[in-house]
């Protein structure tokens, strides 16, 4: 494996695991907002 | 840090947080009916199972066993660990997808079982259920002691005691709802402790240039504690080999964990369980062990920690980074990840042994009248407290046990039964005799396997594949020998004794 194909593994994966564990709370987020909302 | 107090404290933070959003939920939205129970309802959105799904998959050893897979195989130890475990979730989507359109208003696959082989077959599948269940829940209260032994000093005994009370406490009060909520919870503190940790990390070491030059020095330097020649190779052969065992430890864990089949059933609808399961799963979960392995486990390459020096064991990789090269503030985070990722799995299989108990047990063998449900949702409280209980004894006789030597014994005990499930799901000729005859077979060559082959390099691996690849040729074979087939189509008016929502979509409402 090259430097720059591990290092763009780990600047990828860096960026996958922000922006998925971001994307998963916004989801969620908007979920317990919208039950919220529905129960009042 | 060795001070016991200290981890009392954070106990005590933890537990008023965790059981105080249970607590918020259950006074919301107070448990009314066996179907709610064990559901939640069936009305979840999104991204609320996303997460819980994200939550519940990550074990004390995900973030733990993925660095320390970084530190054996190098460059792709993590993602290894990952993809062995991902693939058991990617074979589920179908199964809970088929069960939930065969049986909408199900709501445990043990259900399923019974309507399609019989009582027999229904009660193995129970035995392994509920085992499965025992066992993920068991060693999540060993993950737990053992976190709080080594970060804070605090016995191991009593830590397994306050973890489970916790547990126990906010499952029993709140069933599957309970276990939502607080997923939710644990979902967000282990998400900002991942984004705070693995890019500050980075940036502290120097960035992949410097992990990079461990990698080489650990290739080519004999002399490096932790040589191997492989550590660079992404495709390594020991690497692989190790992806396909977890692929088939998992497999079972997965495939039998009824508290994976809540959260199918729980989804509004089928299009949002087969995102939420790739969502959490892909999106959420995957990049988590790959860049613990690649990041935290190469920076214990890089930085030369070795077993016998630096850490005890390379099982130690994950919080002496953290503690050492961070500082105490990222030890603590890791502590408070590891923690919420343990009581987050440890709850989840305790309320879907508590939803086997309630529906299937109660009211196919406790009571088999017309069931009251006040008393069957006592029944399941009181079930889930000594289910509970039962896990934490064994967990304390547990002190000092390899986890990764139990988690490899499991998986040729409970594979064997998966050909059973998905053939009976999927092909009309699957009978209950050949059901019968493949577990068997299976369990009890993988059982051979294992106590007779002399060489441990090799004994697990054969005993795991025996496990899980006998019962599929079995599953294949032995049906063809009789003309019966099974009418699926009966399946789709079945209903439970007890009163259930379901059997359509529900319309795209709530949460979503």
């Amino acid at each position: 494996m090259t430097q720059t194909v591990h290092a763009f593994i780990v600047y990828f994966g860096t960026v996958w695991l922000v922006i998925g564990l971001l994307f998963v709370a916004a989801l969620a987020l908007g979920n317990v907002r919208r039950i919220a909302r529905d129960e009042e | 840090m060795n001070n016991p107090v200290a981890g009392y404290v954070f106990f005590l933070v933890m537990a008023v947080l965790i059981f105080g959003s249970a607590y918020w939920a259950y006074r919301r939205h107070t448990v009314k009916s066996v179907d709610d129970f064990v559901t939640g309802g069936r009305r979840m959105g999104l991204g609320i199972i996303s997460a819980s799904i994200m939550a519940s998959w990550i074990w004390t050893t995900t973030l733990i066993g993925a660095s320390e897979a970084g530190m054996w195989f190098g460059a792709s130890g993590g993602f290894h660990y990952a993809w062995g475990a991902i693939v058991p979730f990617l074979v589920f989507i179908p199964v809970a997808l088929r069960l939930r359109r065969l049986m909408p208003k199900a709501s445990t696959f043990a259900e399923f079982i019974r309507e399609r082989y019989g009582t027999g077959v229904h009660v193995l599948f129970l035995v392994f259920g509920i085992g499965v269940g025992f066992y993920v829940y068991t060693e999540q209260l060993v993950g737990a002691g053992i976190l709080f032994k080594t970060t804070f000093g605090v016995d191991y005994k009593v830590a397994v005691v306050m973890t489970t009370a916790l547990v126990v406490s906010y499952v029993a009060l709140g069933g599957f709802r309970g276990s939502i909520v607080t997923d939710l919870f644990q979902f967000a503190v282990v998400a900002i402790a991942c984004v705070f940790l693995i890019p500050w990390l980075l940036a502290k070491v120097g960035g992949a240039e410097f992990l990079y030059q461990g990698l080489e020095r650990v290739a080519s330097d004999p002399k490096d504690p932790n040589h191997n020649a492989e550590a660079m190779d992404w495709f390594s052969s020991s690497g692989l080999r190790y992806g396909l065992a977890a692929v088939v430890i998992a497999t079972g864990q997965v495939l039998l964990e009824q508290g994976y089949y809540q959260r199918a059933v729980a989804a509004i609808d089928q299009k949002r369980l087969r995102w939420a399961y790739i969502i959490g799963g892909i999106v959420a979960w995957f990049p988590i062990p790959l860049m613990f392995g690649l990041v935290v486990g190469g920076t214990g390459l890089a930085m030369g920690f070795g077993a016998g020096a630096e850490l005890e064991s390379t099982s130690d990789v994950a919080p002496y980074v953290m503690s050492n090269v961070l500082g105490p503030v990222a030890g603590i985070l890791f502590s408070v990840m590891v923690f919420m990722a343990a009581t987050s799995t440890a709850d989840t299989s305790l309320a879907g042994a508590q939803s086997l108990f309630t529906v299937d047990v109660y009211e196919r063998y406790w009571n088999k009248g017309k069931p009251n449900e006040r008393l069957q949702l006592r029944f399941g409280r009181v079930v889930t407290i000594v289910y509970g209980f039962a896990g934490m004894a064994v967990a304390l006789g547990l002190e000092g046990q390899s986890l990764l030597q139990i988690d490899i014994f499991s998986g040729i005990l409970f594979a064997a039964p998966v050909a059973a499930l998905v053939f009976g799901l999927f092909w009309r000729r699957a009978s209950p005799e050949a059901a019968v005859i493949s577990i068997a077979a299976g369990l009890g060559g993988g059982l051979i396997a294992w106590f007779s082959i002399p060489d441990e390099d090799i004994n697990w691996f054969v005993g795991n594949a025996i496990s899980l690849g006998a019962p599929i040729i079995l599953m294949v074979v032995l049906p063809l020998l009789r003309k019966e087939q099974f009418e699926f189509g009966r399946l789709l008016n079945w209903k439970p004794h007890h009163r259930a929502v379901g059997g359509q979509e529900a319309p795209a409402t709530a949460g979503e």
